[in-house]
């Protein structure tokens, strides 16, 4: 039975985390942008933005800059060479998917009021 | 508008949704074309100063202010919603557009310099602020407010010119009109970023 499924190709599963996906498509719009506005544009906490940007940069997709100002650091994010390649990539992929058919959606009987009967 | 679509709209036109940038020098002209209709009038010191030093001084000093007020208004924002560098040049691709605005030019330049007449020239400048309503990029919302707007330009000036009327009106609408129109655009900024969530695991 599986035979007959197709075979979907692998997506980069670093971009594929909906945030990181988020992250990585403003930066494919700009040529850097700073930490608030990233914050502004995905809706995520400082520390959950943090944590995606130490993944992303792990992954040599981004680069993150720390400059000084005022006394204060502010921090900018690059999409890397790499980065914007992966991203190509990942939208290939899924647009590969998208030719090839999704699989069939398995339905789930959410009635209470059957099971309770 | 899906997700995807929508960050990179925000992310391209961040700067050009910066409506409060341009309100005080939308106001500044404000100001000055209600004294030119005697509806506001700046307070003068004819016989204390010379009048032309004073209107000169009061100029700069307010052009500074409102400069100031501008600056202040970049730094409300890139606190608030941050900054990014792009090299994105957003403009039409509408070939319409731009026949229609050659057209237009074209026509000023000649009631200009032939005819010694002026009136062409608030239909070129609604013309290049409308400019959003051509690029297919922008949310309908947002081409539906540009169109709204150029149509009310338009038809109050015309109706100005076929009425005679005070032509310092076309000015006052044209800077009311484009006050509004970065009001809105604030507001359409503002709609586009995402409410902070907690839901995505880190």
């Amino acid at each position: 039975m599986l035979e007959n499924q197709p075979s979907f190709p692998e997506v980069n599963r670093v971009i594929h985390e909906p945030a990181r996906l988020s992250i990585l498509t403003v930066l494919s719009a700009c040529t850097n942008a700073d930490f608030t506005f990233l914050q502004t544009a995905t809706g995520l906490s400082k520390g959950n933005l943090s944590v995606q940007l130490t993944r992303l940069e792990e992954a040599a997709l981004i680069s993150v800059e720390k400059i000084l100002e005022r006394k204060k650091t502010r921090t900018t994010v690059k999409l890397s060479a790499e980065g914007r390649i992966q991203l190509n990539e990942y939208w290939q992929t899924m647009k590969r998917i998208q030719e090839q058919g999704a699989p069939p959606i398995i339905q789930k009987t959410t009635d209470t009021r059957s099971d309770r009967a | 508008m899906d997700e995807q679509t929508r960050l990179t709209y925000l992310t391209r036109h961040y700067y050009e949704l910066q409506g409060i940038r341009t309100a005080p020098f939308w106001l500044t002209m404000l100001a000055y074309q209600t004294e030119s209709l005697g509806v506001a009038q700046f307070p003068r010191f004819y016989g204390v100063f010379n009048g032309h030093v004073l209107n000169f001084f009061a100029t700069i000093s307010w052009v500074c202010l409102m400069g100031y007020f501008s600056w202040r208004a970049g730094q409300y924002y890139r606190r608030h919603f941050g900054s990014l560098e792009s090299n994105w040049i957003t403009l039409p691709t509408n070939r319409i557009y731009w026949s229609l605005l050659l057209c237009c030019v074209a026509l000023s330049i000649y009631n200009l310099v032939f005819l010694g007449f002026r009136g062409m020239l608030p239909y070129c400048v609604t013309l290049v602020w409308i400019s959003p309503l051509f690029e297919a990029e922008n949310p309908p919302l947002r081409r539906f407010y540009f169109a709204l707007a150029g149509a009310l330009v338009v038809f109050s000036t015309l109706f100005i010119q076929l009425t005679h009327r005070n032509n310092a009106v076309i000015l006052v609408i044209q800077c009311i009109v484009l006050l509004a129109l970065g009001i809105a655009d604030h507001m359409l900024l503002m709609s586009l970023c995402t409410p902070p969530r907690e839901d995505v695991d880190a």
